[in-house]
């Protein structure tokens, strides 16, 4: 590289406060060219602020921001496109159905030069033209006449990156690029970007995950409360990074997962009580295609954590929310404490006991106009209700109050709307409205999903004394590592069959993953 | 006692600020203080007795609407509903039917009606919209089979117009049922389980389902409702004017959603409520009023209602991005 150690941004005591709450508080933030700067922070850190800030979303209360040593005032998002700095977001808006061509163009579409007509006509040899060499470069077999929903999760990212070069950026700022990944996507994403940082893009790296970060980045920066508690030229250890930004002293991130009493084999050996089974049947003449063949059993007992994991379209989430009766094309009969009943709908579920999150925390799972008491209570208001189903606030609020307390939900008051707390937090309200609901059988999507470290230990936490107290716990996930600690069971889903069902300690980190990729045993017989 | 005062006076401020309702409260009153200014005989007592008795009609049907919209539904029907009902209820009291029995099963139909909306809705997977925009053509067309085209009429008995003309004491009956249906919706609204989950299915269906609410149901039952208070109003209306014309309620709907959004209840579902529908009402009573005394030829109403409607919904819009 010959333009080592140049700076290309520069952040000098940027300050930003919302209704008061100091949300950045004198930052300062150096992006050098061809370097990657990790950027991390729990939820409410201020990452998200400095982030809109440098895309010209927000503005600066104090500070100023240096490009190339001058400074610069950006005024929009569009501006700050046009001075080359972009931001690929979590999950890019695009259009589904157009092709990846037209999506990178969207908006900014090349015209034929020289057309009479007054209407405007599409130049597509153009813009083929225009992104062929980077889609050779970092799209890999991308056909860019691919209708975009047709694309793997890490391809749709990389087109949000390719619409950002097309557009000459230089400086990338991508927030959590490899979020609801599967692991091999996510390693080949990694590995387009560390393409771009050596061909002398500048990139910000916004993430949760310290093991990417340990990976990829040249450069470290921690927020913590609006306040830049540390950064490094090199890239420290995975615990020191959570020092950094936690201000707690832990040895590594896989301490984070095991309960206090220790690891799971100390808690593995133990009598299980009640068994909960559930017989699925898939109606396979719906007429709509189905991932599952076979009828599937599956058992659960109490006190345990389950792992449910499988590769993206490995069936995982379609079975956990046939577990919930919220799949149309099956029948669900679960027997447990000797009784034999149907599962319908959510409702009937939930009436027997069982609780379900989406991994859609936003879409599936909060509700954004209520308050952060009246989405804890929602699945049993009868709970706290009179006669004629009248709501009796008082104590509503009393135990919304100590459930809170007891999942530490960093909140002002119980009425605070619940889209005003950071993602961790939501995530502790959406659990603490199971805990409300007494439910002994939880279901849970990506349950750490978009939170940060601290939160997740707090979660992790609260499923261990779930479970210690009889309940039963489903994690399912399609990135199965940083639970393996945890589980004391899992089972691998591919293709909508079981492939793999581990306990106690044949829970190997490569069994389980062998069994997510490949195919195992000789009874299957697919194409 | 002064501290009384201010105390009183710092809880009323924290309620209209809470209600977010103070740019409602404005509006309202500087459209009272631009008539009370420019039309003659807007500005006594009578006049504005008026003013309320006329918004009852309206403010009843909305009512019901304001639930429906909280659920991000919306129900074009009401009008037609009100023409059915009055018009069934008319029918019978000529048939020599007694008054009770004749209400209630105008107030039935309503309900039914409101069925048959929620049934197309959730069960044949038909949009809001659209199935409301048929009832409203298919419960006027059965009424207009009914009438034959000609006004249902000398159906009046003492008992049955007070409904809609009578007054306890100097309050007008129509004001005391308005008052009845307000109270109780917005106690069911705030106060049950049943009105947490319109609002739960308003905010976000999805996760309204997946917390065990049953969704389809609480929609049927919402139409049902917003079925049952336009029986009531159309009911009311048959007792003020002692005549069921064939197009009664025809473009009732207009009025109705007008005061609902205007109400502060977004179209988008899961916030809103039953106050500022009362605010709504009276504005569309109050504007409706104002243009006639000013003389205002009276086809500009269907131009100003679709006009409040668009300028209500996007300055809600506009509130809701800030």
């Amino acid at each position: 590289m010959s333009h080592d150690n140049q700076s290309v941004v520069e952040v000098q005591r940027i300050s930003k406060h919302f209704s008061g709450v100091q949300a950045l508080d004198q930052v300062d933030l150096v992006l050098r060219k061809g370097k990657i700067t990790a950027l991390i922070g729990e939820n409410g850190a201020g990452k998200s602020t400095l982030v809109k800030i440098l895309s010209g979303y927000y503005k600066a209360d104090q500070g100023r921001i240096l490009l190339d040593g001058e400074e610069i005032v950006l005024d929009s998002v569009l501006h700050a496109q046009q001075k080359g700095i972009s931001v690929i977001h979590q999950v890019p808006a695009f259009a589904p159905d157009l092709s990846v061509v037209d999506n990178i163009f969207l908006g900014r579409e090349l015209v034929v030069r020289g057309n009479s007509t007054p209407l405007p006509v599409l130049d597509r040899a153009a813009e083929i033209e225009r992104i062929q060499p980077l889609l050779k470069m970092y799209g890999g077999e991308m056909d860019p006449h691919r209708p975009l929903k047709k694309l793997k999760a890490y391809q749709q990212r990389l087109v949000g990156i390719l619409k950002a070069l097309v557009f000459s950026a230089r400086v990338l700022i991508l927030d959590e690029p490899t979020a609801a990944l599967p692991l091999e996507e996510r390693e080949i994403l990694l590995s387009r970007i560390l393409q771009l940082r050596d061909e002398g893009y500048t990139i910000l790296y916004v993430s949760h995950h310290l093991d990417e970060i340990e990976k990829v980045a040249d450069a470290i920066a921690a927020l913590k409360d609006g306040k830049l508690v540390g950064s490094r030229e090199t890239i420290p250890g995975q615990g020191e990074m959570i020092e950094m930004m936690t201000g707690a002293k832990l040895d590594s991130l896989g301490d984070l997962y095991r309960p206090e009493s220790g690891l799971r084999a100390h808690r593995a050996p133990r009598v299980t009580g009640t068994i909960r089974r559930f017989d699925i049947e898939w109606e396979l003449d719906s007429g709509r295609p189905n991932l599952f063949r076979e009828p599937l059993s599956l058992t659960f007992a109490t006190g345990e954590i389950t792992l449910l994991t499988g590769l993206v379209g490995s069936g995982v989430k379609d079975l956990t929310e046939a577990l919930f009766g919220f799949q149309r094309n099956c029948r669900v009969r679960c027997t447990s404490d000797g009784t034999s009943y149907m599962i319908d709908n959510p409702d009937s579920a939930i009436k027997k006991s069982i609780g379900y999150l989406s991994d859609d925390r936003i879409g599936e799972a909060v509700l954004p106009d209520f308050s952060i008491r009246n989405n804890m209570t929602l699945p049993k208001l009868q709970k706290v209700a009179g006669i004629l189903g009248r709501i009796l606030l008082k104590q509503e609020t009393r135990a919304a109050q100590e459930l809170g307390d007891r999942l530490n939900v960093k909140m002002r008051s119980l009425k605070q709307n619940i889209l005003e707390l950071s993602g961790g937090n939501q995530q502790k309200v959406m659990l603490a409205r199971w805990l409300f609901s007494e439910v002994r059988f939880l279901i849970l999507n990506e349950p750490t999903q978009g939170i940060d470290v601290m939160a997740k230990k707090e979660v992790m936490d609260l499923l261990f004394s779930f479970v210690a107290g009889g309940g039963s716990c489903v994690i399912a996930t399609t990135d199965p590592e940083e639970f393996l600690p945890s589980a004391d069971r899992v089972v691998v889903l591919r293709k909508g069959r079981i492939t793999g069902d581990f306990s106690g300690s044949d829970i190997q980190r490569d069994a389980v993953f062998t069994s997510m990729l490949i195919q195992q045993g000789t009874t299957e017989m697919q194409s | 006692m002064s501290n009384n005062v201010k105390a009183l006076l710092l809880n009323a401020g924290k309620k209209a600020r809470s209600l977010e309702n103070t740019g409602l409260y404005l509006v309202f009153l500087a459209i009272i203080l631009f008539f009370s200014l420019t039309a003659p005989y807007f500005f006594s007592l009578q006049n504005f007795m008026d003013i309320l008795r006329q918004s009852t009609f309206v403010l009843v049907a909305a009512l019901g609407m304001t639930m429906v919209i909280i659920t991000a539904g919306i129900d074009l029907s009401v009008g037609s509903v009100i023409g059915l009902s009055a018009g069934i209820t008319s029918v019978l009291l000529i048939q020599g039917v007694p008054t009770f029995l004749a209400v209630a099963v105008g107030l039935i139909v309503g309900i039914v009606c409101g069925l048959v909306n929620g049934f197309i809705i959730t069960r044949l997977g038909v949009t809001d919209l659209i199935t409301t925009l048929s009832t409203l053509s298919i419960y006027r067309g059965i009424l207009f089979m009914m009438t034959h085209g000609v006004p249902f009429q000398a159906f009046a008995r003492p008992d049955f117009s007070v409904l809609g003309r009578g007054t306890l004491g100097i309050l007008p009956v129509p004001i005391l049922i308005s008052a009845a249906f307000f109270f109780s919706l917005r106690y069911v609204l705030t106060r049950t389980v049943f009105g947490r989950h319109v609002f739960a299915l308003g905010s976000n269906s999805q996760a309204a389902l997946l917390s065990g609410v049953n969704v389809s149901r609480k929609k049927v039952q919402v139409y049902m409702i917003s079925g049952f208070t336009a029986a009531a109003a159309g009911i009311m209306l048959a007792a003020r004017l002692s005549s069921v014309p064939p197009d009664m309620g025809q473009g009732y709907e207009m009025s109705v959603i007008a005061a609902v959004v205007i109400g502060g209840t977004s179209l988008f579902g899961g916030s809103g409520g039953v106050g500022g529908t009362v605010i709504g009402s009276l504005m569309v009573a109050i504007i409706g009023n104002g243009l006639i005394l000013l003389n205002v030829n009276p086809f500009y109403q269907y131009v100003i209602n679709g006009v409040i409607i668009i300028l209500a919904v996007a300055l809600n819009n506009a509130r809701r991005k800030r």
